[in-house]
């Protein structure tokens, strides 16, 4: 009891916004009569704000940082808002504008296809079935199930424990990290991610090794698991991905028709075995009318 | 210089909104679409670990959710359908006694209904002109 409390105290960075985080979402949620959001909002801001003054990192190019917090923040927020309606069309328009930020920010890790197949597919497809749907199926009015959520505040809590695990897991916030950086004890993480860099040995032919990435400092706080993760190798690939064509579309499609060959061959045989059932499975005329 | 853990927080931020949706809201849409934003989070990691480690695997994994969130939107809507025919609602709450006889239930009893909300008032304009003949319309 002591030590979690101890814990607690010293990593309040992660588990003040994770706190703050469950308020709000539980604040938010639809219960009963409508009633001001005022203060579930500005919790939830200030949660957001903490999380992101503790835990991401500038790259030190500004303008891929400013992109980076316009997309990543209004795709929390509007996945927030898209859970927290209590309309579900404009629950899915909410999500279209999640989708879109996700996209902006395929396009700064230079996923240019990814994110303009998720445009399509999403935005294009998947949204406008969805409102379809609602169309056909939402009944007039405000309805009993939407002005209720379950257990909200139950499920804010453990979700938000969830996360907190797994961001202590990937990035532990910033001070503490500096802190154990500045007493230089040689901490590797348990997953040792945030600073490493990536060389690309000079010599080696595309083919056999294309890439070594090798760590050299590492952000993590737990004791060092027994597997080192000096270097890194990726599997062997038979199309080449080299950095000079990564990014490119006919890289993505070498790797998709090469490597991949198979995969594509079932995700397509998916495709139409879904959408057969989808017609199958779908109400008929005769057995009724929508 | 790349910096995955910044991509990796946003993505478990969306995974982990997303499981929430998924178990508080009752509308079945919604539940669908909480599902969906799951699969954004996920794809996002791909597709930083595929920026940081400059290969395709992780853009050919999440060119494979694409296909695979795709054939779900459309089995989960054609079911949706089938669910709403049967009950004429959205809510998960009428399909809560599927499970075994023994077994206690998770329907919560849910506060009483909100009173019925008076009908909001649009402004309307002064009907003006010929007013149209509506008795012969065809029945819709």
């Amino acid at each position: 009891m002591n030590n979690s409390v101890q814990w607690l105290t010293a990593h309040w960075q992660l588990a003040l916004p994770m706190v703050l985080g469950a308020l709000a979402i539980s604040l938010l949620m639809p219960k009963g009569e409508r009633r001001s959001r005022l203060i579930g909002s500005l919790i939830g801001v200030a949660a957001i704000g903490l999380l992101g003054g503790t835990m991401l990192r500038p790259t030190g190019v500004w303008i891929q940082d400013t992109l980076f917090c316009l997309f990543s923040g209004v795709a929390v927020v509007s996945a927030v808002l898209m859970l927290t309606n209590r309309n579900p069309a404009y629950s899915a328009l909410w999500f279209a504008l999640v989708t879109l930020s996700v996209c902006g920010l395929f396009l700064l890790q230079s996923a240019p296809f990814l994110a303009s197949a998720t445009v399509i597919v999403y935005a294009g497809a998947i949204i406008v079935t969805f409102l379809f749907v609602l169309m056909l199926a939402q009944q007039a009015g405000k309805t009993n199930y939407d002005q209720n959520a379950r257990r909200s505040g139950v499920i804010a809590f453990t979700g938000f424990v969830l996360l907190g695990a797994l961001l202590f897991a990937i990035a532990p916030p910033r001070a503490v990290a500096d802190k154990s950086a500045d007493s230089g004890e040689p901490v590797t993480g348990f997953v040792s991610l945030a600073p490493k860099k990536v060389e690309v040995a000079a010599d080696v032919k595309p083919a056999q090794q294309p890439v070594v990435v090798r760590s050299e400092t590492s952000g993590g706080v737990m004791p060092a698991p027994s597997v080192p993760v000096d270097e890194v190798k990726p599997p062997q690939s038979t199309s080449t991905s080299t950095p000079e064509t990564f990014g490119t579309m006919r890289g993505l499609g070498r790797s998709l028709f090469g490597d991949y060959l198979f995969a594509v061959e079932l995700a397509g045989t998916l495709l139409l075995v879904a959408s057969i059932g989808a017609i199958i499975i779908a109400p008929k005329r005769s057995s009724g009318k929508l | 210089m790349v910096v995955l853990t910044n991509y990796l927080v946003v993505g478990s931020i969306l995974f982990v909104l997303g499981i929430i949706g998924f178990m508080t809201r009752r509308n079945l849409i919604t539940m669908m679409l909480s599902a969906e934003l799951m699969l954004h989070g996920v794809s996002l990691n791909l597709v930083a670990f595929s920026n940081f480690h400059q290969n395709f695997q992780g853009q050919a994994f999440t060119a494979f959710i694409l296909t695979v969130a795709a054939c779900e939107a459309g089995i989960a809507l054609a079911l949706i359908l089938t669910l709403y025919h049967r009950t004429k609602s959205l809510d998960i709450n009428f399909w809560s006694h599927l499970g075994e006889a023994d077994i206690e239930s998770s329907h919560e009893e849910e506060p009483a209904v909100p009173a019925a909300v008076p009908a909001q008032e649009f402004p309307h304009l002064t009907p003006a002109g010929r007013r149209p003949n509506l008795v012969k319309m065809p029945p819709v």
